[in-house]
């Protein structure tokens, strides 16, 4: 059988179809020197592709790439929450293709900027978050297992905004937070907070939005001003398998503090409600809110005041 | 009781989305000014986006068209002068001779000679490892037209960086 070029890298892929195909592709193999030796050409240049690309995976992304995004209104496109049917979500009129191609225009026209950098599409341009130290601290709180990726770029708004939204993106996005960790993952108050998907929502991530992390469910609940002058925020991760565990961190509004445990409870799954997320039991709500009661100051900050220390990066100027 | 917010989503993504369109338009600022459309684009069409599905693959489809319709026709000039004179380059010495063959920008260099169907492929595929099916559905193109284009991206490749030459096979 001729084995060719797609054939191998659909080996090299694992997309073959199905066990025959394989031992088609090993069986031509160990006949033929000539094909092993473009098996390994093919193998070496799409490592090398990949190799080519693995510093923008970890480089900075610019906040205001960031803020353009998390400031976009969500006017016509309905958030649909998870349960709902996606086909409900779509209104009437966004199914014609004027009215499509109308927003498609607006998008586009709107989003291109004049200078080559990323703007906001509307509004004044974002405060640059100025946290130097953060960097610094965060990269110590990822540990070696990252260090690959950080080159030693910490200091200043860049290294803030490198750890935040590689984070971001590497951490929240791919990072599979071990279940196992999730159910007595934060040790002590007081200590630092010590997993990297939690630091980074609790730097960036806006409240009442839920990012899932590998299997578990990441929500930053709401933001405070404790009694000692820090800030705090409450947070909830919930995992079907790992149960369910709610935080507070607080962080001192000095560019080189970083956040660290106030408070956190926890439950394994099966106490609270059967399938899907486990919802916190009364029980643990009740130690939140006892916490509170003791702690903050008055009423969680609104959204504008939340998004505005978010921006600056939770440092009081 | 918390709604999946779409640009949570998208920020999520950032960091692979900004690979893809760097290695699609060859240039980091427009990347990100591409990424930027491309991001606005899919909040505004988010009904559009169908919950279980690849929300990447959905989004570099949505790079690929924004850069194919909005982006291209400013620097067509420039890109068609650009390929040309590395077309009578490479017509000059069928293999290009690399002294660094394992230097990234000769690598990136290398992929944005590629055709751009075969460039896209090769981002979606063999970078950001996309499955075969994910990319077909996204492209809207059989899968047997997928694997062709890959398969003449990581020849052209594998000659332009240095590897077994074809005669070989």
């Amino acid at each position: 059988m001729k084995i060719d070029d797609s054939t191998l890298i659909a080996y090299l892929d694992a997309q073959l179809e199905d066990d025959t195909a394989y031992e088609a592709v090993e069986d031509a193999l160990a006949a033929s020197p000539a094909l092993r030796a473009r098996l390994q050409a093919l193998a070496e240049t799409g490592e090398l592709a990949r190799k080519a690309f693995d510093a923008k995976l970890e480089e900075a992304v610019p906040p205001q790439l960031i803020a353009a995004i998390m400031n976009a209104p969500l006017s016509g496109a309905e958030t649909h929450p998870t349960t709902e049917h996606p086909a409900s979500a779509a209104t009437p009129t966004a199914d014609t293709s004027a009215a499509r191609d109308a927003a498609q225009s607006a998008a586009t026209s709107g989003a291109h900027p004049a200078a080559g950098r990323p703007a906001h599409a509307s509004g004044p341009a974002a405060p640059r978050p100025s946290a130097p130290g953060l960097g610094a601290r965060l990269a110590a709180w990822l540990g070696g297992g990252f260090g690959g990726g950080f080159g030693g770029g910490f200091g200043g708004a860049a290294a803030f905004a490198s750890v935040v939204t590689l984070a971001l993106g590497a951490l929240i996005g791919h990072y599979l937070l071990p279940p196992a960790e999730l159910a007595a993952p934060l040790a002590r108050q007081g200590d630092p907070i010590r997993n990297p998907a939690v630091a980074v929502a609790l730097q960036a991530a806006p409240s009442g939005v839920a990012v899932d992390v590998g299997d578990a469910r990441l929500e930053i609940m709401a933001s405070f001003a404790g009694r000692d002058g820090r800030f705090c925020r409450e947070y909830s991760l919930s995992s079907p398998q790992a149960g369910q565990e709610i935080g507070i961190a607080c962080r001192g509004a000095a560019a080189d503090t970083g956040w660290q445990l106030a408070f956190v409870a926890s439950e394994p799954a099966g106490t609270a409600a059967q399938g899907g997320y486990a919802t916190a039991s009364d029980r643990l709500h009740e130690a939140v809110d006892a916490f509170l009661g003791e702690h903050v100051d008055g009423e969680p900050f609104d959204a504008e005041r939340e998004r505005a220390l978010i921006e600056r990066g939770w440092i009081k100027n | 009781m918390s709604a999946q917010d779409p640009r949570a989503e998208l920020v999520s993504l950032l960091p692979r989305l900004r690979r893809f369109a760097f290695g699609l338009t060859g240039d980091a600022h427009v990347a990100d000014d591409l990424v930027q459309a491309g991001c606005l684009k899919a909040i505004e069409r988010w009904h559009q986006w169908q919950p279980g599905t690849s929300l990447a693959s959905w989004m570099f489809r949505i790079l690929q068209t924004t850069w194919l319709d909005e982006y291209r026709s400013r620097q067509r000039q420039q890109t068609e002068a650009d390929s040309e004179a590395l077309e009578a380059i490479a017509g000059e010495d069928g293999r290009r001779v690399v002294e660094a063959r394992s230097d990234a920008r000769v690598v990136r260099q290398a992929i944005a000679e590629l055709p751009e169907e075969q460039r896209v492929v090769l981002m979606m595929i063999t970078v950001d490892g996309l499955s075969y099916k994910e990319t077909a559905e996204a492209l809207g193109v059989p899968m047997g037209t997928v694997m062709s284009r890959l398969a003449r991206a990581r020849a052209r490749l594998a000659d332009a960086i240095g590897g077994a030459p074809e005669g070989a096979r």
